[in-house]
């Protein structure tokens, strides 16, 4: 217990309030004190003089009547001892009755400081004559009352004092455990919270549940911390928001560079591409022109059956142009395919277009499980990739080959169409699914869009499509994801 | 002195349609045809080949390029002839062209021994205008 309050009065002493605190208290206290302490030493002071007075009374009631006796009958014993009873009074050192004749007197005159002194003519009436008996000097000394007083001032001065420093001490004390240091604990509490830290913690160590002004602080508190708990919780809500938004937009930005970059390099490409069988038609025409006029009229016809091939491979190309458009905007039709069947009916299609080149075809289907898929879509990929193996089969294999896997590898629905042709150089793989590319002339006409058809195809559906090829021959590989959402 | 001249275009019609337009101009010349970019390019390396197609008492060759082909296009083979060390030189190109786009244009000017540009169809003027300042 002791060494709690002097572990209290050690953290007050430091503290400046605390000083001020007592300070103030004790000043005022005081204060107060001393103006109380000058009224009691008055009032004693007062009642001393009082008490003075009413033996100067007494001594002009009684004894000035008994003198006045003992004086007209000359009664020297009688004078003495009366003198010697004034002396009795407290405080009165000398007496002294002078006659005509003689004096008597007790007492001295010297050894104190302070003094009042009476005198009094004593008188008779006798015989209708006034008597002039002789005159009464007392003097009092008030040295006395000045003595006391001053002791009275001493002695509560002192016990004032003693009490006053006790009293600030004690008030330390308590004013440290009272006020002060919940004080520096609501400062440390202020100085070292956290925002981050989310525990409810109690602010001040007080054992007893008081309701009072520093509970009110510490509710405050508590709620402060809560609205900031909540602020910050809106700004993460809100910058998280903000930070998805921001994803989403890069994302939106990323794709429209994407798309803008396509398109420009498809309007480069088809203007290209599609002028280019015009600028021959209008050369064949301009000779056959010339040849009429030649009358060459054999070469003149030759010229304008050139034009007409030209303009047919434009024809074509428009169409694969249109084809390649619209595979980015028909609506999708998703089914459960029957792969086996459209892949046999497609390369019969196909294979029927080119009927002067032999290909053994093979298909091998090793999947279990097939997503929903575009049967229209599928078509046109499979049209494509069978119909590219055809025409960049190599010339120096006799048995042109073309074959198609599938299987489930990894979650995923795999398509492979390979063939023995002549391949596609490492460094054109990049490019080969972008328009207008060809990279190999072919006995048959090629728009250069067959892959890029393809791969938009492929994108549609939300599925890859891969290239792999060697002087061997040319692997596609098409992914598509076994669980599908529904666009 | 026949001149030499190179043709590089993978269009067959093309092909025949600018020989058709050197016969025209009725110019002394020998004609040299390729399909593809990586053709010629080996042709012009191979010193022999080269000496096929270009007799060392012709002086100069001139070759028409076409820009857009299969594998290597115009623009790639301009770059590796700027990059091989010239052996018997001496050449001047004529890029022949689908489009007439300025971009293309310029890129070409870029190369010194790019004297002209054309637009199909070929027009024999613009051959006779070649074989006037140059040969």
């Amino acid at each position: 217990m002791f060494h709690k309050q002097l572990a209290h009065f050690k953290q007050g002493i430091k503290s400046s309030t605390a000083r001020r605190f007592v300070l103030a208290t004790i000043l005022s206290s005081s204060i107060l004190a001393c103006f109380i302490t000058a009224i009691q030493l008055y009032m004693q002071y007062q009642n001393d003089v009082s008490q003075l007075n009413a033996d100067i009374d007494q001594i002009k009631k009684s004894w000035l009547p008994s003198l006045r006796k003992s004086l007209w009958s000359i009664d020297e014993e009688l004078i003495r001892s009366q003198l010697q009873g004034i002396l009795q009074f407290d405080g009165f050192e000398y007496v002294s009755v002078t006659t005509d004749d003689s004096t008597y007197e007790f007492g001295s005159k010297t050894g104190y400081m302070r003094s009042i002194a009476y005198s009094y003519e004593l008188q008779r009436e006798e015989f209708s004559r006034v008597w002039n008996l002789g005159t009464l000097e007392v003097i009092v000394s008030l040295d006395q009352i000045y003595r006391s007083l001053w002791r009275q001032l001493l002695t509560l001065l002192l016990s004032n004092t003693l009490k006053t420093t006790l009293v600030a001490l004690i008030i330390i004390v308590i004013y440290q455990s009272m006020v002060g240091r919940y004080i520096a604990q609501l400062a440390k509490f202020a100085t070292h919270y956290d925002l981050g830290q989310t525990q409810h913690q109690p602010i001040l160590e007080r054992n007893n549940r008081v309701e009072d002004e520093f509970s009110q602080v510490e509710n405050a508190m508590h709620s402060f911390i809560a609205n900031q708990h909540e602020q910050v919780e809106k700004h993460r809500v809100a910058s998280t928001t903000i930070a998805t938004q921001r994803d989403a937009l890069e994302e939106s930005n990323n794709q429209l560079a994407k798309v803008n970059e396509e398109l420009t390099h498809f309007s480069y490409s088809t203007s290209h591409d599609l002028k280019a069988p015009m600028t021959s038609v209008l050369g064949f025409l301009k000779f056959a022109k010339k040849d009429i006029a030649r009358n060459e009229l054999d070469q003149a016809v030759e010229d304008i059956d050139l034009a007409v091939v030209e303009l047919e491979r434009l024809t074509h190309r428009i169409e694969d142009t249109l084809a390649l458009a619209r595979s980015e905007l028909s609506e999708n039709k998703w089914e459960t395919i029957d792969i086996k069947a459209l892949v046999k009916d497609v390369w019969q299609r196909v294979s029927q277009s080119y009927p002067q080149v032999i290909v053994s075809f093979r298909c091998q289907f090793s999947h279990s499980v097939i997503p929903k898929l575009v049967k229209v879509r599928i078509q046109i990929i499979l049209e494509n990739l069978f119909s590219n193996a055809i025409k960049y089969s190599s010339p120096e294999r006799p048995i042109k080959k073309v074959w198609l896997q599938t299987e489930n590898c990894e979650n995923q629905f795999v398509i492979r169409v390979s063939d023995n042709g002549i391949g596609i150089a490492k460094e054109y793989h990049q490019r080969a699914f972008t328009v207008f590319q060809r990279f190999a002339n072919s006995p048959y006409p090629s728009s250069g869009l067959g892959l890029a058809i393809a791969r938009k195809n492929v994108e549609q559906m939300g599925g890859t499509i891969e290239l792999e090829s060697s002087k061997a021959g040319t692997t596609f590989k098409l992914c598509f994801e076994i669980v599908q959402p529904q666009r | 002195m026949p001149i030499p001249i190179i043709i590089v275009d993978d269009n067959d019609a093309d092909r025949y349609l600018i020989k058709r337009s050197i016969e025209e101009t009725a110019v002394d010349c020998l004609v040299t045809e390729f399909t593809a970019g990586d053709d010629f390019l080996s042709a012009y390396e191979d010193p022999q080949h080269y000496s096929a197609m270009v007799p060392e008492s012709a002086a100069k060759a001139m070759i028409l390029l076409d820009i857009n082909m299969p594998r290597l296009t115009g623009f790639d083979v301009l770059e590796r002839l700027a990059e091989t060390p010239i052996t018997r030189s001496d050449f001047v190109v004529m890029m022949i062209t689908s489009s007439d786009n300025v971009r293309d244009k310029d890129r070409a000017k870029q190369f010194e021994f790019v004297k002209a540009f054309a637009v199909k169809p070929l027009d024999e003027e613009k051959i006779l205008d070649l074989c006037a300042n140059y040969f």
